[in-house]
């Protein structure tokens, strides 16, 4: 079973995507900013993926890319966000993201761009 | 106090915030990136007297205020707008969400009565085993009885038998003892015919006697050996009668065999129709399921709508917020107790632009400006499209790097 890590500071959306996951037989574990993300990656959290939203408070998710990148450089890590702005995807790109989804995504379009993204899963 | 001119602000605040932005953009990483930033600095501080030069003369407070009322229409056809921008996400995710939460409905109904079908499918072919099997207990049963009674009789039949084989085993010394009687009769005969013929004519009665006592001789032998010849065919008849008794027995299982293997045919064909029934059931049910989850899954999905719409009623407090606060400067200036605004409402109106993440935010901005201008001016409409495409769509909703 797939491990996916969900970073999010809007509770809905952490049950929209934790229970959408689930349902789709992934495991899920969740953190509610950049900054408690990447502490529990620190702590030694592998998951095989990480998707994060990009407007987080204390730390954003462009940081937190940046520093996962850091510590885990093979698996990906998906931003999905209400963000639009092309500089902010560059940017993402640019530090090692694998996708850029914007909100909302349909439950079978994310499982879809995961299964892409998680040969295998 | 009026003395302060506007722009002159703005361009103190641009490089302030130029300077502070590049500071932390920069995350202190690039020698040679801050000695640019040092580099643009210079530049503000130098072009100071062009900026002051090209200032124009500062407003009255009539005219901030004529000014700002004016732009008030556009500020809330701006708010107006992205309020209908978050009604407008949340009818059509609401709506979805309906939707799908009727088609669940609508599975779960189908997959119960499925199920109440298969029940019931379930509970005939139990009974119809449970009838097939009383009956494969029934006819052992019968089988078991029929074959201790026959076990019974055969027992008791063979016993009549032999005791009649043994009468008539008894009756052949009897046959045996009646032809030596015969014989030595014929002897006694021959010897007294003998004895007729020495005494001459006294003897001649005698001699007919003894001829008349061989011909009775001849008789007894004949019906010795008829009684021999009859007690072979009694025996013959016993074997017969008890060969055909043995094989009556084995007809009479052999037919009850029959009834039982045809019966546990019919069991297994029942069973048989039960393990496609429950193979196609399964299928039935994961395909349900499968639909069920779908929903459920693209309904959690639909729910992020939720999150769009706090982001955009967030924006929208804080514009109010700040609009609130304008005003409130603005009511100040009129009562002559303090200095216009930093910014005047059209450039507060910009400055609003700078918190949206959305692309449909930065769209309803874009046409609530135009469209709640007074008069169309020609080529309104291509200046709009121009703004909306500096607006950008933000490129695809999913991509992969």
């Amino acid at each position: 079973m797939k491990h996916i890590f969900l970073v999010d500071d809007s509770a809905t959306m952490l049950m929209s995507l934790k229970g959408t996951l689930e349902i789709s037989g992934f495991k899920v574990d969740t953190a509610t900013d950049g900054e408690l993300a990447l502490s529990r990656l620190q702590q030694g959290l592998k998951p095989d993926l990480i998707i994060t939203d990009i407007n987080m408070p204390r730390m954003d998710g462009i940081a937190l890319i940046r520093e996962a990148r850091k510590l885990l450089r093979f698996i990906p890590i998906l931003a999905l966000t209400t963000e639009s702005q092309q500089g902010k995807r560059e940017e993402a790109k640019k530090i090692g993201a694998t996708g850029w989804l914007v909100k909302p995504v349909g439950g079978s379009d994310l499982v879809a761009v995961i299964r892409q993204v998680l040969p295998g899963a | 106090m009026l003395t302060q001119l506007p722009k002159r602000r703005v361009a103190a605040a641009a490089l302030a915030v130029f300077a502070l932005t590049s500071v932390f953009a920069l995350d202190w990483l690039s020698l040679g990136q801050l000695v640019c930033l040092a580099f643009g600095l210079s530049l503000g501080w130098l072009a100071r007297p062009w900026i002051a030069h090209n200032e124009p003369q500062r407003r009255s407070s009539t005219e901030v205020v004529a000014q700002d009322i004016s732009t008030l229409q556009q500020a809330f056809a701006v708010l107006k707008q992205q309020v209908s921008a978050t009604i407008q996400t949340s009818e059509t995710a609401v709506m979805s969400m309906g939707q799908r939460m009727g088609r669940v409905h609508e599975n779960s109904q189908a997959l119960h009565t499925r199920l109440v079908e298969a029940v019931q499918h379930s509970e005939q072919l139990s009974a119809d085993s449970l009838a097939q099997s009383e009956h494969h207990a029934s006819a052992v049963s019968q089988l078991a009885e029929h074959q201790q009674r026959f076990e019974e009789a055969r027992q008791h039949l063979l016993a009549r038998v032999r005791g009649s084989a043994e009468q008539v085993r008894q009756l052949t010394p009897l046959a045996t003892l009646i032809s030596e009687i015969s014989r030595q009769t014929n002897l006694l005969a021959i010897n007294a015919a003998i004895e007729a013929a020495r005494a001459g004519p006294e003897g001649a009665g005698f001699k007919v006697v003894a001829a008349e006592v061989r011909r009775l001789s001849a008789q007894t032998a004949d019906a010795a050996r008829q009684v021999a010849e009859g007690i072979a065919h009694v025996a013959s008849g016993i074997d017969t009668e008890a060969q055909s008794l043995q094989l009556h027995a084995g007809e009479s299982a052999a037919k009850q065999l029959n009834e039982i293997a045809q019966h546990i045919q019919d069991m297994s064909a029942t069973l048989g129709e039960v393990v496609p029934y429950l193979s196609e059931l399964s299928k039935e049910m994961d395909a349900g399921v499968d639909r069920v989850s779908a929903d459920i899954v693209d309904t959690l999905g639909d729910m992020q709508f939720q999150d769009i719409n706090r982001q955009l009623l967030e924006q929208i407090n804080d514009a109010l917020g700040s609009l609130s606060n304008h005003f409130s400067q603005l009511y100040q200036l009129i009562d002559g107790q303090a200095p216009p605004p930093p910014l005047l409402l059209e450039e507060l109106l910009q400055l609003w632009t700078s918190n949206y993440v959305m692309h449909s935010q930065r769209v309803a901005h874009v046409l609530a400006l135009n469209g709640s201008s007074s008069e169309v001016a020609t080529g309104q409409a291509s200046a709009v499209e121009s703004q909306l495409e500096l607006a950008g769509s933000g490129g695809p909703r999913i991509e992969l790097f």
